[in-house]
């Protein structure tokens, strides 16, 4: 009993992996333009370098005499990548806390970088080990994203190194079973990611050509644009660059949440008055329109100075200086000038990746065969001495069982069934009615803190409230009242109740939230202020205020009914629209 | 008898001398050695990108 009721208080304390990802998409939100700056400007250069240090090193007939100057150029930017987004996540974190005095002073920056791009550099090893083990995985993924995270947080001016490595340690074994949530959503996520930027990269050619008749590779020769390696790196780091800035955002609200549990720095923060913020977003939306302003004067004069140039330059120089480009070192057959020496020896690597390719295609034409035949023999078992329909069943069966294609079939419907499966726990798990928490059905004690407002519909709480008002306890009564408020506002689809959502969270949901503002939010503003005045103050309410209070929620629940026939009515109007 | 705000000054004062006085060894170290670790790591991935054969790169060898 004991052990229970302490793993369920735990778990009422611990926010879900659901709940940080859903406040790292908040935190997205609402962070300044400035800062996306700081993380595509370092990210974009590394992605681009990466793309071209892949392409280069396989294709081009002089990789081994560039390597080492290539390699130099590579390491140029990903420090300058890691130490964008550790300005990045610095940047979250002081969205976070505005007025958090924990950051690092400029005269121990340098000694922080150093140690950040240390703990990088040996990151390697470390994920390779997590990868064979598994078990660590998570935790090592977590203590490597913390390292940005907390690269630019904390004073500890002796022991940088040793100060963040346990930090991050620290603070990844923070809510493990979240950690694992996190990866595993993050994990689902960026595969639908990569699965459309390939699909976006081969349905915009099929779409040019069908619409305007352009041809590509892609048009050309799907397949062969399709299964290169630069073609899938360049779709892995496409994904990245989507998929990274909410993984930053994801391990810096765990950071923080970590962290604040002993400084109770989100408490202050929330104190802390917040208003130079909108300044600074209107700052970044001038700076961005002064920015795309003078991209394109600057444009303008660059194609005016390529003009000037290509007058002066001389014919003869310019092919020789284009023949010189590395784009047409790619085409020139390297295996040729090799041809000799590789075929007299080929490389163990290749010879191995040559066989692991040979017995994967075996192993597949084996499965396959396999399964034909299962599907054949388990097809006659059923017919017995077999008719015409039988016949054609096993010919359908043979069409789409050629293997691969049934396994495919066979996952998308577990997929689709999980789907419906969650959406109808989902659902039941949302029934307005729920027992409470001390599980005596139908029984809400109104002097308790565990209660939340989707406990009862609108209702039983008005008629808790008008139970309490009659019995002259105004208190008990305003604070059934306020929770039937709530409590229609979550049927009425405004709100989604939550047990750690404070009075200010649903305030800020309803903004964003109602298309239509009306009398709802300074009705809800006011009860607010009056039902804290009571239920945490020592303000008794007089009768007037209660009747004002009374006339408020019947504000609310008239306009929440109307914003929830707008939203059935738009849907109805969309049905008969599409038919 | 020296009050808070004075206190805090000659602190900050007597610490600036201190990160002033350090030169930042560690740090120069851990950096170069980071750098090296990382020209490493690049230098070897491009000897292994151009020791796979083409027809790995060009998807062909799946075919």
């Amino acid at each position: 009993m004991r052990k229970s009721s302490r793993r369920k208080r735990r778990s009422e304390n611990e926010s879900g992996a659901i709940q940080v990802l859903e406040e790292a998409f908040c935190l997205l939100r609402e962070i300044d333009l400035k800062l996306y700056w700081h993380f595509y400007f370092g990210t974009i250069p590394f992605v681009i370098g990466m793309l071209y240090f892949t392409a280069d090193m396989s294709r081009s007939g002089l990789a081994r005499e560039d390597a080492a100057f290539v390699a130099g150029i590579m390491v140029l930017l990903y420090v300058w990548m890691r130490m964008c987004q550790a300005r990045f996540c610095e940047g979250l974190w002081n969205k976070l806390s505005p007025q958090s005095e924990d950051t690092v002073r400029t005269g121990l920056r340098f000694r922080r970088v150093a140690a950040l791009l240390f703990l990088h550099s040996i990151q390697g090893p470390l994920l390779l080990f997590g990868l064979v083990t598994v078990v660590p995985l998570g935790w090592i993924i977590a203590a490597r994203e913390n390292l940005s995270v907390l690269a630019f947080r904390g004073e500890a001016a002796e022991g940088a190194l040793r100060s963040l490595w346990s930090e991050s340690l620290r603070l990844s074994a923070y809510q493990w079973a979240q950690n694992h949530g996190v990866l595993i959503v993050l994990g689902v996520v960026s595969l639908f990611m990569w699965v459309n930027v390939v699909g976006t990269a081969i349905l915009v050619p099929t779409f040019a050509k069908a619409i305007f008749g352009i041809d590509s590779v892609f048009t050309m020769s799907p397949i062969a644009a399709t299964t290169n390696t630069t073609f899938f790196l360049g779709s892995l780091l496409l994904t990245y660059l989507a998929v990274a800035p909410l993984i930053k955002a994801a391990y810096t609200i765990r950071c923080f949440q970590a962290r604040t549990r002993s400084t109770g720095e989100d408490l202050l923060s929330r104190l802390a008055e917040a208003g130079s913020l909108r300044q600074s977003q209107l700052k970044s939306s001038v700076l961005s329109i002064v920015l795309v302003f003078s991209f394109v004067l600057s444009a303008g004069a660059v194609s005016s100075e390529d003009a000037v140039e290509r007058q002066s330059s001389e014919l003869g120089e310019a092919i020789s200086t284009t023949l010189e480009q590395k784009k047409y070192q790619w085409q020139l057959p390297r295996r040729e000038v090799l041809e000799a020496e590789r075929s007299a020896e080929q490389s163990w690597l290749a010879s191995r990746l040559q066989e692991v390719a040979e017995s994967t295609r075996e192993l597949v034409e084996a499965l396959g065969e396999l399964i034909e035949d299962w599907i054949e023999k388990l097809m006659n078992n059923q017919s017995g001495t077999g008719n015409a329909d039988k016949t054609e069943n096993i010919k359908f069966f043979k069409e789409i069982g050629s293997t691969m294609s049934l396994a495919l079939v066979l996952i998308v419907l577990g997929l689709i069934v999980w789907v419906f499966v969650a959406l109808y726990r989902k659902h039941r798990s949302e029934a307005p009615v729920e027992v409470d928490d001390e599980g005596v059905g139908g029984f809400v004690d109104l002097e308790s803190e565990d209660i939340i407002a989707s406990q009862l519909p609108e209702n039983e709480w008005m008629k808790l409230a008008r139970e309490q008002l009659a019995g002259g306890d105004r208190r008990l009564g305003v604070r059934a009242l306020f929770l039937a408020s709530l409590a229609q506002l979550g049927e009425s689809r405004i709100l989604k109740i939550a047990r750690f959502k404070s009075n200010r969270d649903y305030r800020r949901e309803l903004e964003r939230r109602l298309r239509r503002k009306g009398d709802l939010i300074p009705a809800f503003d006011e009860n607010v202020r009056q039902f804290e005045r009571s239920w945490y103050g020592t303000h008794e309410l007089s009768e007037a205020e209660v009747e004002v209070f009374l006339g408020n929620h019947e504000k609310i629940v008239k306009e929440a009914k109307r914003e929830l026939r707008g939203k059935t009515g738009e849907g109805a109007t969309m049905v008969v629209t599409g038919q | 008898m020296i009050c808070a705000s004075c206190l805090s000054d000659e602190a900050d004062v007597v610490r600036k001398e201190r990160t002033k006085k350090h030169f930042p060894f560690w740090a120069v170290l851990q950096l170069a050695v980071a750098l090296i670790l990382c020209w490493l790591a690049f230098y070897y991935t491009s000897g292994f990108l151009s020791d796979l054969p083409d027809e790995f790169h060009d998807g062909t060898i799946w075919e």
